[in-house]
């Protein structure tokens, strides 16, 4: 029976993320939400509900927009609730532990996002010979790579208990962790080359300047931006067309 | 519905592809390859008698992208009906299908980020906590269907309203030969939001600090911004630019990018060059 909880308990974890991979993003990964799940497979909903109102207070900050890595609040989440309703620790002692497991946990959402880093250029190769099968095959390997990471640290956190959790929170190797967040905070400066590389000529470039000089210098927003740069390809768009009706 | 020469069937595979948009998500090309690959059966059916076409369009659609993902059907939409445009007219510059994409993704995002994190989220959690403080079910029932009711309705209007809009201008312009002047803008364009993304995205700071003696110290981050804000995301977006447009394969920069990580990292937790309290 214990295993088969913490076996639905890690697959909410799995969902958490899994929601915003295949399935549209529906804001499963929202505390009120996992708390409510967590409640229902390990039987007692009211604690599951409750502690998910006041979980949500706490990490009501984190939003996942782009590629920002955040605490992963979703464990906190979890790992409170369970660790309330199974281990019957304290409901305050659970939530107490909620932002450091969320710390702990964070790796699980910044190593995917690494390692998949490899089925670009196995894309890239396979479209070079149309084989549209294999990148479906890689995509889906993608997924199956998050899946796992949501997974087995979930569930070894589950099946070994609050306490062997706290000892590992003491013990994070700090330089680690600092090295993936850095790493992961340069990375899209490739994928940003890479669109460069697709749309840049020499008419181009000094767009990416005067893009690059209003967010920067100026701050105005994306929005602001795109806006301005709307109107420069309109009005270009249209004096070419006045010329060539002429 | 069928518009254009988009059947249901087709419709229906790339709406429910289009929620796989971050499947495959990595800090590289983000939401790339799930663009891709809900791409797929549209370049299957615009370019089933052209293996050549297939191909170059297959790789377009997997470079970087990001968008909200509940907004992402929208310029799935436009890009079928340019990449249809790209396959029936070999005068037509393909090129400027990425830059109409990359033009889309930071607006619309602003607006999808603000419509659905920062107002249906909200709202939806001011409900959802009073009903579960109280432990009502209908706490997250009421939360997900506050967000979720307009997130699949955007999601499946988005790829229908796109495809309807991209057309009928293609068509327009091609009818006034204008296709050549409509690339070059969408160029000038997708060029001006990627100069945007290099300062937003791109978050490349250091808190080395040098210790001059007399307790004075010169945290390096302060010299790069007298020189320019955001300079270190610029150098290092040209710097990778220079390099794949050298050769280099991607796996040699994403290595160089992470040996840069991890550096960094090592030096800024080193206490000599730690900002001083």
């Amino acid at each position: 029976m214990f295993l088969i909880q913490c076996i639905l308990v890690s697959m909410v974890h799995v969902l958490s993320i899994l929601d915003g991979r295949i399935l549209g993003q529906n804001l499963l990964n929202t505390p009120i939400v996992e708390a409510t799940l967590v409640g229902l497979i390990c039987g007692d909903v009211q604690t599951g509900l409750v502690m998910g109102a006041t979980l949500q207070l706490i990490f009501m900050g984190f939003v996942g927009i782009g590629v920002t890595s955040l605490p992963n609040s979703s464990a906190g989440t979890i790992l409170a609730v369970a660790f309330a309703i199974m281990s019957h620790l304290s409901a305050d002692s659970a939530i107490a532990l909620s932002m450091p497991i969320a710390l702990l946990f964070q790796p699980c959402g910044i190593i995917p996002r690494i390692i998949n880093n490899i089925w670009n250029p196995k894309c890239d190769a396979a479209a070079e010979r149309g084989d549209f099968k294999a990148i479906e095959r890689y995509y889906w390997l993608g997924v199956v790579v998050f899946a796992i990471i949501y997974f087995v640290p979930m569930f070894l956190a589950l099946y070994f208990g609050s306490g062997a959790v706290e000892t590992i929170i003491n013990f994070i190797p700090e330089v680690v962790m600092n090295g993936l967040t850095k790493a992961s905070s340069v990375l899209p400066a490739l994928g940003i080359a890479l669109l460069m590389n697709y749309i840049m000529d020499k008419d181009a470039t000094p767009f990416i300047f005067l893009g690059f000089i209003l967010a920067a210098f100026l701050g105005v927003s994306s929005l602001g931006v795109a806006g301005l740069g709307a109107v420069i390809a309109v009005v270009y768009y249209n004096m070419v067309q006045r010329k060539a009706n002429e | 519905m069928t518009t254009g020469k988009m059947e249901k069937k087709e419709f229906m595979s790339g709406f429910w592809r289009s929620c796989c948009l971050q499947g495959c998500f990595n800090y590289e090309r983000q939401q790339g390859l799930g663009f891709g690959y809900a791409m797929i059966p549209h370049l299957r059916r615009i370019y089933k008698d052209d293996p050549e076409g297939f191909k170059e369009a297959m790789k377009r659609h997997l470079v970087f992208y990001n968008i909200t993902p509940q907004c992402t059907t929208f310029v799935q939409g436009i890009a079928v009906a340019m990449e249809e445009e790209a396959a029936s007219n070999p005068d037509f510059d393909a090129s400027s299908i990425n830059a109409i994409k990359t033009a889309l993704m930071g607006p619309l995002s602003g607006i999808g980020d603000s419509i659905f994190w920062g107002t249906l989220r909200t709202i939806g959690l001011g409900v959802g906590i009073s009903f579960c403080m109280q432990g009502n079910i209908l706490g997250p029932i009421l939360f997900l269907l506050i967000h979720n009711i307009p997130h699949w309705f955007v999601r499946y209007k988005g790829l229908q309203v796109g495809y309807e809009q991209g057309l009928s201008f293609m068509e327009n312009a091609t009818e006034g030969g204008m296709l050549e002047t409509f690339s070059m803008a969408a160029k000038m364009l997708g060029a001006t939001v990627v100069g945007c993304m290099i300062a937003t995205m791109i978050n490349f700071t250091t808190t080395i600090t040098l210790n001059m003696g007399n307790h004075q110290t010169l945290a390096i981050q302060s010299i790069f911004d007298e020189i320019a804000p955001k300079l270190l995301p610029l150098l290092l977006a040209f710097g990778c630019f220079a390099l794949i447009r050298k050769g280099k394969k991607t796996t040699t920069v994403m290595l160089l990018l992470f040996l840069l990580g991890f550096v960094l990292a090592f030096l800024e937790g080193l206490p000599m060059f730690a900002p001083m309290v």
